[in-house]
């Protein structure tokens, strides 16, 4: 007789089903897994046989074979153990081999018999939804399962007995229920900010279309500190982006207690971070910072001193939202839809452009550090702007009355008039103005005469890209949204154009 | 391993003949029924095979000073010839091949009652990483 309980395998987010089946048969005692596993899944037997002895069972002594089909999938992680052990507990008839049908089950085995919290549960969830099965997961899991949908029965247990006793009926595991981490109060307010008006102005925009910005200044300006406010006038996230954040985050195993936040990630990796840790990677294709600041921040601070390389990694998912990661064995793509903040000094001494300064080194200095910086990546960030040094006039000013509460409230409305817009003409999955396609930008972002002289005149004196073209305009339309206005005038456009620089490198420097 | 002449090894045999017949004797008296002693094949032997109810057990009989020094004589290389042949002796008795297979060591020691290990080894057991064999 074969036993059968359906489980999982990770590809990016998705989770393939996968069948466990468990055949006893006469023959000398050996437990074998077949079906590709990896070391991990191949561990598992010591851990089952050690968790059966826990529940005062023992392996039977005959041949026990276990597949994992499909065989041809390789098999990762340790949240096989469970579906194993169920599946040997219905071969055996210690559980009702008929119910475990309607699952699909996940979760790692300790040697004392409890079940251990493993990563991917909702997006695991996701998937015995959309087969209409429940799901077995670990008690710790529990409460992230149960975001995927209401109706989806989970059985959330402790324990093998807990598991064995519950569909025996003579002990009943709770449904958990979704639990969402409490709104994080004193996150860091742009009141803290003196001066710095300029900047200030340039996160708002950033924030309500969703552009990248990349700032330069010297050493001590507040870049850092703009940046941290970001999240603080940011929009929370809708549902459906909440759901595929949490779905990366619990893939990563990021997700602490199985609570989902509507909190926008901010992800700031050091600039020692390699390719793999950002754009994803490793021998088990995990999503990189790039993809876990999905739908929110990734903040690059001192942008040249990250490897060169890692940072033109970066075009492609900037360019099309998501990241594909080839391996001989796997083809994986993670959604990647970041807002790039950046922030750099001008040289390596940090004060090229500051007024009265000389670097020791003549242009060279600036001119040098600044290479290390394509072009192409550049020409993807639309707000590039200069952050001066704080005088100490700026410090003794009083506070400034406008703090991140009122930014937020104008970069919410701009937000929802964007997403009105692009739900009137039958975008779905575009929702801020840095996510149009080009060829939505001339309808949607069409200037007045006047702004459209201005761009004429602009684009040749500053020789713009054809990119760099689409991406003042795109700018123009949030700055025109900010103010509420259905046409892009030529205020909007030439601010846009003021925010893009020229070329802001060679202008710091 | 030292070389041992002619008479040692009949000395070593009769031994472990003796240490056989103990352990024999208190697998009966565990209610197993002995149903062969010696079974030799190409693959291997095995030093008794009893059985109890529908499991067969197979078993491997240690004669040493101490329980460690007999149970440290139960190499890898041994159990997987005791696997090996306790295929080859289901194959010729197929009136069992449906019941169970347990491997099971006896620990013969001077001045006490041999010390009966059930379930000692299994068939995937062999495939632990090499330092671990012995």
């Amino acid at each position: 007789m074969v036993a059968r309980v359906t489980t999982v395998a990770f590809q990016g987010i998705e989770a393939v089903p996968v069948d466990v089946q468990v055949q006893i048969t006469a023959g000398n005692p050996v437990f074998a897994v077949v079906g590709l596993p990896d070391k991990t899944v191949g561990e598992s037997r010591e851990r089952i046989r050690a968790a059966l002895f826990a529940a005062g069972l023992a392996l039977p002594q005959r041949r026990i074979t276990v597949n994992l089909a499909p065989a041809d999938l390789p098999k990762e992680g340790s949240h096989y153990d469970l579906p194993i052990a169920l599946a040997i507990l219905a071969a055996i008839g210690a559980m009702p081999g008929d119910q475990l049908l309607d699952y699909v089950a996940l979760g790692e085995l300790s040697l004392d018999g409890t079940i251990a919290a493993v990563a991917g549960v909702l997006p695991a969830a996701v998937a015995a939804a959309a087969l209409d099965k429940g799901l077995i997961c670990p008690a710790d899991s529990g409460s992230e399962a149960a975001w995927a949908s209401p109706d989806l029965a989970i059985v959330a247990g402790r324990s093998l007995v807990q598991l064995a006793n519950h569909f025996k009926g003579t002990q009943v595991v709770a449904r958990p229920t979704p639990k969402i981490r409490e709104a994080v109060a004193g996150l860091p307010d742009l009141r803290d900010v003196k001066g710095q008006e300029t900047a200030k102005r340039a996160l708002e925009i950033a924030a309500a279309g969703g552009h990248h910005l990349l700032m330069v200044g010297p050493p001590g300006s507040g870049k850092s500190m703009l940046a941290a406010r970001l999240p603080s006038i940011l929009p929370p996230l809708e549902p459906r982006e909440l759901l595929e954040v949490s779905m990366i985050a619990s893939i990563a195993g990021e997700l602490a207690d199985g609570k989902l936040s509507d909190r926008r990630p901010f992800r700031s990796p050091h600039h020692s971070a390699s390719m793999a840790a950002l754009v994803g990677g490793g021998l088990r294709a995990r999503p990189g910072e790039v993809s876990l600041a999905h739908n929110g921040v990734l903040f690059l601070d001192e942008l040249p001193e990250f490897v060169p390389q890692v940072l033109d990694s970066l075009r492609q998912p900037l360019e099309s939202g998501e990241v594909v990661i080839a391996r001989a064995n796997h083809r994986v793509s993670y959604p990647a839809r970041i807002q790039l903040i950046a922030a750099m000094n001008p040289c390596r001494c940090g004060h090229a452009g500051t007024p009265g300064f000389v670097c020791r080194r003549g242009r060279r200095c600036a001119d040098e550090y600044q290479a290390r910086l394509s072009g192409p990546l550049l020409d993807r960030i639309d707000l590039r702007i200069e952050v001066a040094a704080v005088s100490a006039q700026d410090l003794i000013l009083p506070p400034p009355t406008e703090g991140s509460a009122e930014v937020a409230a104008r970069v919410a409305r701009a937000r929802l008039v964007q997403r009105r817009r692009f739900a009137a003409l039958g975008l779905d999955g575009v929702r801020t103005n840095a996510d149009m396609p080009a060829a939505l930008v001339e309808e949607v972002a069409r200037p007045d005469a006047a702004g459209a002289d201005l761009l004429a005149a602009a684009a040749t004196a500053m020789r713009l890209s054809a990119r760099a073209y689409h991406r003042v305009l795109k700018v123009a339309r949030t700055l025109a949204d900010l103010d509420d206005r259905p046409t892009v005038g030529r205020i909007h456009l030439a601010e846009a154009l003021g925010a893009r620089g020229a070329d802001p490198l060679s202008q710091a420097a | 391993m030292t070389r041992r002449d002619a008479s040692e090894r009949r000395r070593a045999e009769a031994h472990g003949l003796a240490a056989e017949t103990w352990a024999a004797w208190a697998l009966r008296l565990k209610a197993h029924a002995i149903l062969e002693r010696r079974f030799r094949c190409p693959a291997g032997e095995i030093d008794l095979i009893a059985r109890r109810g529908r499991t067969l057990v197979f078993v491997e009989v240690k004669a040493r000073a101490t329980p460690e020094a007999a149970l440290d004589a139960v190499t890898a290389r041994s159990r997987a010839r005791i696997l090996a042949a306790a295929d080859v002796w289901v194959a010729r008795h197929p009136r069992w091949a449906d019941c169970d297979r347990r491997f099971d060591v006896v620990l013969v020691v001077p001045g006490r009652w041999p010390i009966h290990r059930r379930d000692a080894f299994r068939g995937d057991d062999l495939d632990l990483p090499f330092a671990a064999r012995r």
